[in-house]
């Protein structure tokens, strides 16, 4: 695999994330405004993984992180806007990747969270009360980077996931929702997290995650679907999480993302020959990551942060 | 009554402007004529101020013709002028807001009105006509113009719910497709009721479209979206800065009682869900507001069925997309059972014609567990057994046709290895490993409440089973070398068989009938499997599903 590393365009990434992060009045950047706190999240994490994140200056991201808290404890997506969990999340992975933890008031952005969670254990996105597993991990997830899993009811939120999961073995978005790649990542990381892998039938889900890599060697969402570079990361990382990654050409697969680059201008596009955005550039290299690509930091699978992010906060400096 | 003077006010002053015209040098004659402008503008302010005491406690019908006279002969005053004067540079003060202010003032009248539908929509087409004239005028419009814009299209939007159905974003390149007839053709005379208009608003300097309306579709060009979005941005920002409004149309709405505001806000949602169909907040927003609806009014059945005809369509659009069908699927634990009976028939026909989209098919399958787990005493359809089972045979037996029919589409693998409904109360717990639909079958059956002597013999399902099986292992032992077919068909389907029988091996093996377990024991399936796929050699070696079945 070291003949590839010259095909991954590192520093053209570097700088398209660089670009975005300074570009905020055009026509795109508007368009992705309310949800800026998790555009920050990926094309932060991307930098890190590429060893590139000193080309923005901590300061300036912090501050502008917490000017978007509410006085809820929750983050919004940008200045003004509403609190949801979705940024609430976002923001807390973004101080992490600084090591700025310290920066919050812990219970307060803990409260917010714990508070979202519903009498049968799952969880809504804000006080409106849309209810999706997404949100169930993305509770877990931050109440488990702030050591407050305690706030919640644990076993609950785990029997609510789990009440989710389909015949074929996958999860959806409510219980009797569809399988989808990116529900079942959630799924699943929501019960490495808690420890409850063991509600999980192993083979079955890999089989279904397996069978969404297509002759191209990309992989899709679901059955009949096109591939996807964003599924790169949720269907790899849901089989590394379940120990079934082996049931995939990784080969192929990192051949699929690395066809995706806008080798010219930096980023990576959902498929080759589209256009770039952080969305993807972030799932492409993380995928790339967790494939054990030369050159590039591990990534936790579940946490979906750089495994040195992660021991700093589970084991200490 | 009504004195006609009031209406016919300005005639005068646009004959004198007409004789000017002979006399005066150019630049003389547009310094008149915008001078002309404005007093037309501020007398006709002036006369209807002084219309509304009379208007209010006059007859409707002649109340609104006076109206209609009122702004069809502004109209073509407008037009007249717009005619006279070219775009300048100089700075030209045009009470445009005055002009929007009187067609607001005519909506609020207009609410006050019962008149008839048709003369309501003849009404509105006329508001938003002379709305869109003032816009295309050649003038200069300092700052103003955006806001004016904005304030059109929620004019457009909020004078009649009927006005608009579709809205979309296109490039400016493709107006011209979309004018088949070249010329807009504005509203004509006010004699029949016109029943769909013709709009068009362009930019004042280069002329090109910004605004496009027809039968009930508006269009925004795409260079007008940005600096939109930008003022409304800055004009809702600034307003919940100043308290004038809640933040929140949710806010808004649980304030008010009025089951309307809520369908409004449904219709409005559909506009967005016409341009954007997989936004997760345009549909999560509709699920809110029919959670509201359903406090208020109990019976949900017009709603809940409009809203599946309306994912009906978005379907037709955009396949296999997961919102609208997860929102569809949300749906069901509001129907009654005969809808979702109803639901299940008017489906069966689009599904098959879209097997590849699994979402639909997942959708069948929630309607399925809705009608077996139903406890639902009072209702006459259930209490039938009979037609329990009719619906389960009937869903088999298409099932089974669909597979015959697209052998070698990954849709025969959906239908093969799941079964439809997790919930069956079959074994008196969740099922949760998957087990073919043709072995729940039997299992259904010996539920032992009665049911399983009226259906036919267990047997002929297995016979069938044992053919399908079959036919697949032929399939795989005969590749490559099938004749007819073209390469990539025959490769396609033995791949498709080849997970067919890994799934069956690896899963299920011990709930099979005796005789396919006695078959799948007796092949070398992993050979097979390796001659097929030899790609996915890693796979079939890892699985190591053969010893399963040889236990």
């Amino acid at each position: 695999m070291e003949d590839l590393v010259r095909e991954l365009a590192v520093d053209k990434h570097a700088r398209y994330i660089v670009s975005v992060e300074k570009r905020k009045d055009d026509f795109e950047s508007v368009v992705m405004e309310h949800l800026r706190m998790s555009g920050a999240y990926w094309g932060l994490t991307t930098l890190d993984i590429l060893g590139k994140l000193d080309m923005v200056d901590p300061d300036e991201v912090i501050s502008w992180v917490m000017s978007c808290q509410h006085e809820s404890g929750g983050f919004a997506g940008n200045i003004g806007h509403d609190p949801h969990i979705l940024y609430t999340l976002s923001a807390v992975q973004v101080l992490a990747l600084f090591n700025k933890l310290d920066v919050l008031d812990i219970d307060k952005v803990s409260n917010y969270v714990a508070g979202l969670q519903n009498e049968d254990g799952s969880f809504s996105g804000d006080m409106w009360g849309e209810i999706d597993t997404r949100f169930s991990y993305i509770a877990l997830n931050c109440l488990s980077l702030l050591h407050r899993l305690d706030k919640i009811n644990v076993e609950k939120a785990v029997k609510y996931i789990v009440s989710c999961k389909n015949v074929d073995g996958g999860f959806g978005c409510t219980p009797g929702a569809e399988s989808h790649a990116g529900q079942i990542f959630c799924c699943i990381a929501a019960l490495a997290i808690t420890g409850s892998l063991h509600h999980v039938d192993k083979d079955l889900l890999g089989w279904w995650l397996c069978e969404r890599q297509v002759k191209s060697g990309g992989l899709n969402g679901r059955p009949e679907k096109l591939p996807d570079v964003c599924y790169s990361w949720w269907v790899l990382s849901s089989l590394i999480m379940i120990d079934r990654v082996h049931w995939i050409d990784k080969k192929k697969l990192i051949k699929f993302i690395l066809d995706c680059q806008d080798k010219e201008n930096g980023g990576i596009s959902d498929r080759p020959d589209d256009a770039v955005d952080v969305f993807h550039t972030y799932f492409g290299v993380a995928g790339l990551s967790l494939l054990e690509f030369p050159g590039l930091k591990p990534i936790d699978p579940a946490y979906a942060l750089p495994v040195d992010v992660v021991n700093r906060i589970f084991f200490g400096r | 009554m009504i004195s006609t003077h009031i209406i016919q006010g300005p005639v005068s002053v646009m004959k004198e402007l007409g004789s000017l015209q002979q006399r005066r040098s150019n630049k003389s004659l547009q310094y008149l004529a915008n001078r002309i402008m404005k007093l037309i503008v501020v007398s006709r302010k002036v006369q209807f101020k002084m219309m509304s005491p009379i208007m209010m406690n006059s007859n409707n019908n002649l109340t609104y013709n006076v109206l209609l006279s009122f702004l069809t002969q502004t109209k073509e005053y407008l037009h007249k002028l717009g005619s006279k004067i070219t775009a300048t540079k100089n700075q030209q003060e045009v009470e445009e807001a005055d002009y929007f202010r009187i067609l607001l003032e005519f909506k609020i009248l207009r609410s006050n009105f019962k008149i008839s539908c048709g003369e309501r929509v003849k009404w509105k087409e006329c508001c938003v006509n002379v709305a869109c004239k003032i816009f295309i005028y050649d003038l200069n419009m300092p700052g103003g113009k955006w806001d004016f814009a904005f304030s059109l299209i929620n004019l457009g939007f909020y004078l009649d719910r009927s006005l608009i159905d579709e809205v979309g974003f296109i490039h400016p390149s493709q107006f011209v497709a979309l004018d088949q007839h070249g010329e807009d053709e504005l509203l004509q005379s006010e004699g029949g009721i016109v029943s769909s208009c013709r709009l068009r608003a362009n930019f004042p300097e280069t002329g090109k479209v910004g605004f496009w309306c027809r039968d009930h579709k508006l269009g925004i060009s795409t260079e007008v979206l940005f600096p939109l979005y930008n003022t409304a941005k800055h004009s809702f920002m600034d307003a919940v800065r100043q308290n004038k409004i809640l933040r929140n149309v949710k806010m808004v709405l649980t304030k008010d009682q009025d089951l309307s505001r809520y369908m409004d806000e449904l219709h409005f949602s559909a506009l967005i869900l016409s341009y954007s169909p997989k936004s997760e907040q345009a549909w999560s927003q509709r699920r809110w507001v029919i959670r509201m609806i359903a406090e208020r009014c109990p019976n949900l059945q017009e709603v809940v069925e409009k809203e599946s005809d309306l994912v009906g369509k978005i379907a037709e659009k955009y396949k296999m997309n997961y919102r609208a069908w997860n929102h569809r699927g949300w749906l069901v634990s509001y129907m009654s059972i005969s809808q979702v009976l109803n639901e299940l028939n008017k489906s069966r026909h689009w599904a098959s014609l879209h097997v590849a989209d699994n979402s639909c098919f997942h959708y069948r399958r929630r309607l399925l567990v809705k009608i077996f787990s139903s406890k639902e005493g009072p209702s006459p359809v259930l209490n039938c057994s009979a037609i329990l089972n009719q619906v389960w045979k009937e869903e088999l037996d298409w099932n089974e046709m669909l597979i015959r029919h697209y052998m070698g589409r990954e849709v025969s693998q959906i239908l093969f290895g799941y079964h439809p409904a997790p919930q069956l109360p079959v074994t008196g717990s969740l099922v949760s490993s998957p087990v073919p639909l043709f072995v729940l079958d039997k299992a259904y059956r010996n539920r032992g409440n009665g049911v399983s002597s009226q259906l036919e013999d267990n047997t002929t399902q297995n016979i069938d089973l044992a053919a399908f099986v079959d036919n697949e292992f032929q399939l795989l032992e005969n590749y490559p070398s099938v004749p007819d077919n073209d390469f990539e068909d025959s490769k396609a389907q033995a791949e498709l068989s080849a997970s067919h029988f890994s799934w069956l091996g690896k899963q299920c093996a011990k709930s099979l009938p005796m005789e396919i377990q006695e078959k799948l024991r007796t092949r070398d399936i992993k050979t097979l499997l390796n001659k097929v796929c030899p790609e996915k050699s890693f796979l079939w070696n890892d699985l190591s599903f053969g010893e399963s079945i040889q236990k």
